[in-house]
């Protein structure tokens, strides 16, 4: 019953959003603010039925209603309670009821806003995130419905997938959804602002914190999907370069090259054009990768792909493509810079470059992934671009990009000083050099990852020293203690330290990156039981296996007990217990890894299989150098987020209004 | 003046270089060396060089379902039997098509994979540098070498003005 | 103005050439996804059948070689846990029905040899089984899996197509209907 009445919900969401569409256009046509505010209230009206909709699906899975094919498809009766609330967004139909549910939420809060002077913005505003949404509602209601009934309920469900039930691949999804959902905001800012026929920056600093919170949820949504790859999926790693990965991490690098040139639109009025193209191209490869992982396009004749969703995304994308672009050629006249580039040698040049360089970076990714899917159509032959590509074309581009970072910053607007570069390198060159000396002697002695590591010492310490700096200049012109000169200094430039803070994340996530890339050792060995071998400076023992009670009711878990020694020392480094989870319903075995060693050198063992209940035993391990760093830099790229993110509105809203009295001339 | 317009060419040269060298180097460099012929680590080397079947992007190496603890073990006898790497390689070829390689070989339309990537980069920074020569020649005439030093003032000043302002 | 007119073609070129990337990618990708529908004829394909898994037919053979006779092409593979709950199945229904015109076609599927051979011992095997060599067949076929099986009738038409593991039931029950058309 229930159940019923959120599907009736989902229709109404549906007619709301083609109401709001018409209803904000005819408002815009014939400048009318009653159409205008109406096509509003409708499209806020998507939220409340979406979430009606979802607390219908919710009780189906509560409540073991295995007449509707979803539940059945993700859920048991064995199923805890937990699982079956995430199982909302454990297969395609719900996650993208779920995708509907965010979206919606954004345009609910975007809705919210107080729309004064940005109020030219309002109807076409309105009409392009209702497009988009009555879009996906449409899909959620034809192709890919998750109220759709069996005619014979089954007694019992599947269960929810294996793969699913960790903590990470609950949140990760959302966070990833988020950020690819909140990323309508800003280009729909983008999409207004060219239809209502603006000059001016209004829609970049609107969509400013928009454009952040979507790179924050994208970029976390990415490290969380990291995490659980190497918690989950058994295999020592955390980046496959695998489709589902690479598309939104594509979007992440446009979103970032967006971020950095809109700082110079912000502040000296120039690659407007460019702008607006990254942000189209952030939205439209967006909208591009969930619709390639969604119908299931990239994956292999294994997946159970859903190809009715292909030809629905592929006619809407083509639309969303040649509107954005026949829009934007229709108001080139309107993104005229306001100022020359007067040295490339400045901020604005190397930011220039840095752009260039994302872009590209983007674009080799996202050419190696759907590279496979273009040359079976052209000769039939199926290949695959694996990780040798990537870390060959792609990791080149993102070392220069780790340089930029550090140089960058010292690079003054307009025309840069090369004797003042030379003199701020000084001591993080010194400090790179001394720091690969040291690797060197320490037996670490390879020429690219030294080469690389030398440009991360650099970028880090040339970082900080911004902050030194900073807290000195500070303290020379208002005589402060150093801490009150740190607080004061970031609370008055937080975008900048934030952005700062962001960078120093990304070094030391690129510094446990070439730790396990170049440093990390693998061996796979058969051993009898008691039997030792060893792998980089440890020395395993193999004590035996045993049957364990596995995590969930409907999986059977065997345990190996290793013992890992130090091999110089002979001391112990700890025990390690991993396992293999066999799911007969779902005909999958989860290898779970157990984890030693320590923050700097990550000991992963995972059980590979056994002969003769235990007599020998296969094992895998991985020794990961640094792999830790990449989730330390996590943390405090997200910190870096909050940083700059915090209380950014004031600003935003002071020079906002400063600007629309000066430039802000609606022509049309 | 001089100097500021020739040390970013260099610059920009020696930036071209690098990128090309690290490329180069990362073309030629890569796997863990090879150690004594252990079948485990023989076995392993091959299974790096190849892909999981049924999962996106993961090597064979680093998977371990049932398919792939099937696959492992076929090289295993391969090995034991005395295949070298390549013929084992190119058993799998044969067999699976050539999917199972992690690294597609870089010929014919693989060939087009490869180069895009550079030529665009190649193409777009050049592009760059032309947009940007032609303003900056034009700029010269405008700007006068005392408003352009003006600009690229002290660092520390610039900075103790920005991050004192309350 | 030239250097603006400049930058304007390269973002322009840039733009239509994404567009292009993203829509012909697309595009592609959304054509071969065509399963073969029941009642339409079975796409033919060419396979090498494992030496004493021939049932008397030549080692390589086409399923156009077997027009005129009822064919179950079953993809399988050793790995696959599913498939050993319709193999006893298979083998009866074959053994049932091979004098009335059955062909029951194995196509291994992404398998190595071993255990294949391994997996035809334990149950007695002795229908057709050939390796699905570089996937073409079940490309072809575009499976979601295995097991997966196809039903072609005596005109090489498709007339029927399971995702499942069969019962025997099930699988008599159809192959009864197929053998009885002329």
């Amino acid at each position: 019953m229930i159940t019923d009445v959120g599907y009736i919900a989902l229709i109404i969401a549906l007619f709301a959003s083609l109401y709001a569409v018409a209803a904000s256009l005819v408002g815009a046509q014939r400048n009318d603010d009653r159409f205008v505010q109406s096509g509003r209230t409708a499209a806020m009206l998507i939220f409340p039925l979406v979430l009606t909709a979802c607390i219908g699906l919710w009780y189906a899975l509560l409540t073991f209603d295995f007449g509707v094919k979803y539940v059945a498809d993700v859920s048991s009766r064995a199923t805890p309670l937990f699982f079956r609330i995430t199982a909302l967004w454990g297969s395609q139909n719900g996650s993208i009821l779920f995708w509907n549910l965010l979206l919606s939420a954004f345009i609910f809060v975007a809705m919210l806003r107080t729309w004064k002077e940005d109020k030219a913005l309002l109807p076409y505003f309105t009409a392009t995130v209702s497009v988009v949404a009555l879009f996906f509602l449409f899909v959620n209601l034809s192709a890919a419905n998750p109220f759709a009934r069996f005619n014979f309920p089954p007694q019992d469900g599947r269960g929810l997938n294996p793969l699913l039930r960790h903590p990470g691949m609950i949140i990760h999804p959302p966070m990833l959804y988020a950020g690819y959902t909140s990323f309508l905001i800003p280009f729909a800012f983008c999409i207004a602002s060219l239809a209502a026929g603006r000059r001016d920056n209004l829609w970049l600093l609107k969509s400013r914190r928009w454009t952040l919170v979507g790179w924050a949820f994208l970029g976390s949504g990415l490290l969380l999907g990291g995490r659980w790859a190497h918690d989950v999926l058994g295999w020592g790693g955390y980046w496959g370069w695998d489709p589902s990965e690479n598309m939104p991490f594509v979007s992440w690098l446009f979103a970032t090259a967006f971020l950095h040139s809109a700082m110079i639109q912000e502040k000296r009025g120039m690659f407007k054009n460019w702008n607006v193209l990254l942000m189209a191209v952030t939205f439209i490869s967006i909208f591009f990768g969930t619709s390639f992982i969604r119908s299931g396009l990239l994956t292999s004749v294994h997946a159970f792909a859903q190809s009715t969703l292909a030809p629905l995304f592929l006619g809407f994308m083509v639309f969303i493509l040649l509107g954005t672009i026949g829009l934007w050629f229709s108001r080139l006249d309107n993104l005229r810079s306001e100022n020359k580039l007067d040295s490339w040698f400045s901020r604005e040049g190397i930011f220039l470059l840095q752009n260039v360089l994302f872009v590209s970076t983007a674009l080799t990714i996202f050419l190696g992934t759907i590279f496979p899917t273009i040359t079976e159509a052209i000769n039939g032959t199926k290949i695959t671009v694996g990780p040798p590509f990537y870390n060959q074309v792609a990791v080149p581009q993102m070392a220069v990009l780790v340089i930029l970072m550090g140089v960058a910053p010292l690079l003054a607007w307009r025309k840069a000083n090369v004797q003042t570069l030379g003199r701020l390198s000084v001591v993080p060159i010194i400090a790179a050099i001394a720091g690969v000396v040291l690797l060197a002697v320490t037996g670490a002695g390879r020429l690219i990852p030294l080469l690389l590591l030398a440009l991360c010492i650099y970028t880090f310490v040339q970082t900080l020293l911004e902050y030194i700096r900073g807290v000195q200049a500070r303290v020379h012109s208002t005589g402060e203690s150093i801490p009150a000169a740190l607080f004061h200094l970031v609370q008055r430039n937080q975008r900048r330290y934030g952005g700062y803070l962001v960078h120093l994340g990304v070094v030391l996530i690129a510094v446990g990156a070439i730790g396990k890339g170049y440093y990390g050792i693998d061996v796979l060995k058969n051993v009898k039981l008691n039997e030792s071998f060893s792998a980089g400076n440890y020395t395993f023992t193999y004590r035996g296996i045993s049957p364990v009670p596995c995590a969930f009711n409907d999986c059977q878990s065997v345990q190996a007990a290793v013992l890992v020694t130090n091999s110089k020392d002979g001391l112990v480094v700890g025990g390690v217990y991993p396992h293999r989870d066999s799911y007969p319903v779902q005909q999958y075995t989860a290898t779970i890894a157990d984890i030693t060693g320590s923050f700097n050198e990550e000991v992963y063992v995972i059980l590979g299989g056994w002969e003769n209940a235990g007599a020998s035993a296969t094992f895998q391990v991985y020794i990961n150098p640094m792999i830790n760093w990449i989730w330390l830099g996590g943390v405090i790229l997200i910190l870096g987020f909050f940083v700059a993110f915090w209380n950014l509105e004031p600003i935003g809203e002071a020079r906002t209004a400063m600007k629309v009295k000066t430039v802000g001339v609606p022509s049309k | 003046m001089k100097v500021g317009v020739r040390l970013p060419r260099l610059l920009a040269a020696v930036l071209i270089v690098c990128l090309a060298a690290l490329m180069a180097g990362f073309a030629g460099g890569g796997s863990v060396q090879a150690q004594a012929p252990d079948p485990d680590s023989l076995v392993h080397d091959i299974a790096k060089k190849l892909n999981c079947p049924t999962c996106a992007g993961i090597s064979l190496a680093d998977c371990q379902t049932d398919t792939c603890m099937q696959w492992k073990q076929e090289i295993r006898t391969q090995v034991v039997e005395g295949k070298s790497q390549q013929q084992v390689i190119d058993y799998f070829v044969a067999r699976f098509g050539p999917t199972v390689l992690q690294e597609p070989p870089k010929q014919g339309v693989v060939l087009v994979l490869w180069l895009l990537p550079v030529i665009l980069l190649i193409a777009v920074v050049a592009s760059v540098i032309i947009v940007l020569r032609r303003s900056t020649r034009r700029k010269a005439d405008v700007v006068s070498p005392a408003a352009a030093s003006k600009e690229s003032d002290d660092y520390i000043s610039t900075l103790e003005e920005q991050v004192g302002k309350s | 103005m030239k250097h603006k007119s400049l930058f304007i073609v390269v973002a322009a070129v840039i733009a239509v050439a994404l567009t292009g990337l993203f829509v012909i990618s697309m595009v592609v990708a959304v054509q071969p996804g065509n399963r073969p529908v029941v009642g339409s004829p079975a796409p033919d394909f060419k396979v090498s059948l494992y030496p004493s898994y021939q049932a008397g037919y030549p080692k390589d053979i086409r399923l156009s070689d077997l027009r005129g006779k009822v064919v179950i092409v079953n993809f399988w593979a050793s790995w696959c846990v599913e498939c050993r709950k319709e193999s006893d199945a298979l083998e009866s229904v074959w053994r049932q029905y091979r004098d009335r015109g059955l062909v029951v076609l194995g196509i291994d599927y992404l398998d190595t040899e071993a255990p294949a051979y391994a997996y035809l011992q334990q149950y007695n095997t002795s229908y057709l089984i050939g390796a699905d060599l570089q996937e073409k067949i079940s490309r072809a076929y575009h499976i979601t899996g295995v097991p997966e099986t196809f039903f072609i009738d005596r005109t090489g038409k498709i007339r029927k197509t399971v995702i499942q593991a069969m019962t025997q039931a099930e699988l008599v029950s159809t192959v009864e209907t197929l053998v009885n058309e002329q």
